[in-house]
């Protein structure tokens, strides 16, 4: 959560210096065209004649862009911020909600079934996984109450695409009949 | 809901992954041992050949260029705009009035123990709500629409309010410990 705030920071005060370096590049070729074009020679004199892909500095200095495209790449898509889209009860209307509430919502419903003693869900707009801990039921029993259970929650969102759900029960009672 | 960063996050994609191509592109002719000039004479030679379109070319692309990078600068470095809506020369609605007075409408709506509202159009709405742990979020969907943003319209003499809602569910209240 933190970290995304960071990220969507970083990527917002990067922005604009690269934006504004995007817009001057962009400016100087069309000035070094227009300047060669009219027949005044270049302007800025920079050229990669004399230059072979064999040279050293061409790979550094592809190895430099190449890191930099990368870590820009990653930041873009880590600066997302995922949602879950509900319905939309207007054309203008657009309502979301997060993985994150999302998951909460399956948790308090699959904990308040009888006989769980702990559960982790994680969630995404597809998905929905439930991990529950049982002291007194074993998987066999509790796992088909647990779908119900975490099926009903989403159920009662208003969802466009209703996520796959999947339980698994993890319980002493089928460790200690594996082992027998 | 946050700030909406589209622009950017498109923008760092497109300009990320053309680096990493050509950078990529670089490395590997570089490791392939390949010795022929970067400015290859093919090329070269194609280009001296249809000058103009070239030219053009690069000047459409240089442009381009300009455009999109100051856009780019532009959405990232500008606040956020929080419009008044002028009704009529007499009659102007403050962002912030607007926005308080959809937020206690939509503090009104059973299972809603808080909301934010930010107004970010003329008129556009982004709220953000936080539901009781429990709550009905049907029921909250219905009323968001049929009450809070019903009233909403009615009040400005508008037909249509885009809206961006963010619903956090299931938020655990508070206990004040003493």
């Amino acid at each position: 959560m933190t970290a995304r705030v960071l990220l969507r920071g970083l990527l917002r005060a990067l922005s604009a210096p690269l934006g504004l370096a995007l817009a001057a590049a962009g400016l100087l070729l069309v000035a070094e065209v227009a300047w060669r074009w009219s027949g005044r020679g270049p302007l800025t004199g920079v050229s990669l004649a004399g230059w072979a892909w064999t040279d050293r500095p061409v790979a550094l200095v592809g190895a430099g862009v190449a890191a930099g495209g990368l870590v820009l790449l990653v930041l873009a898509l880590a600066a997302r911020t995922p949602e879950v889209p509900l319905d939309a009860p207007a054309d203008d209307v657009r309502v979301v909600t997060t993985p994150t509430s999302l998951a909460r919502v399956v948790g308090q419903r699959v904990r308040a079934e009888e006989g769980v003693s702990g559960a982790s869900v994680t969630a995404s707009r597809s998905r929905v996984r439930v991990r529950a801990t049982s002291r007194v039921h074993d998987e066999a029993s509790l796992r088909p109450r647990l779908l119900e259970a975490a099926r009903s929650a989403v159920e009662d969102l208003p969802l466009p695409v209703r996520p796959k759900v999947s339980v698994v029960v993890l319980s002493p009672k089928d460790r200690s009949g594996a082992a027998r | 809901m946050n700030r909406a960063n589209r622009t950017e996050r498109v923008m760092a994609a497109v300009v990320g992954l053309l680096a990493l191509l050509t950078g990529v592109g670089a490395l590997a002719l570089h490791h392939r041992q390949v010795d022929r000039p970067v400015l290859d004479p093919v090329v070269l030679d194609w280009v001296r050949r249809h000058p103009t379109p070239v030219r053009v070319g690069l000047v459409v692309l240089g442009l381009l260029a300009v455009f999109l990078g100051l856009r780019w600068a532009w959405r990232a470095a500008r606040p956020e705009a929080h419009p008044d809506l002028v009704v009529d020369e007499r009659l102007v609605i403050t962002a912030k009035a607007l926005a308080a007075a959809v937020r206690s409408d939509a503090e009104q709506v059973g299972g809603v123990t808080g909301a934010k509202v930010w107004v970010v159009g003329t008129p556009a709405l982004r709220l953000r709500l936080t539901l009781r742990r429990g709550a009905d979020v049907r029921a909250v969907w219905r009323e968001l629409d049929d009450r809070v943003l019903a009233r909403a319209r009615r009040a400005l003499g508008v037909t249509s309010l885009p809206a961006a809602v963010r619903l956090d569910l299931g938020a655990e209240e508070r206990e004040r410990v003493r």
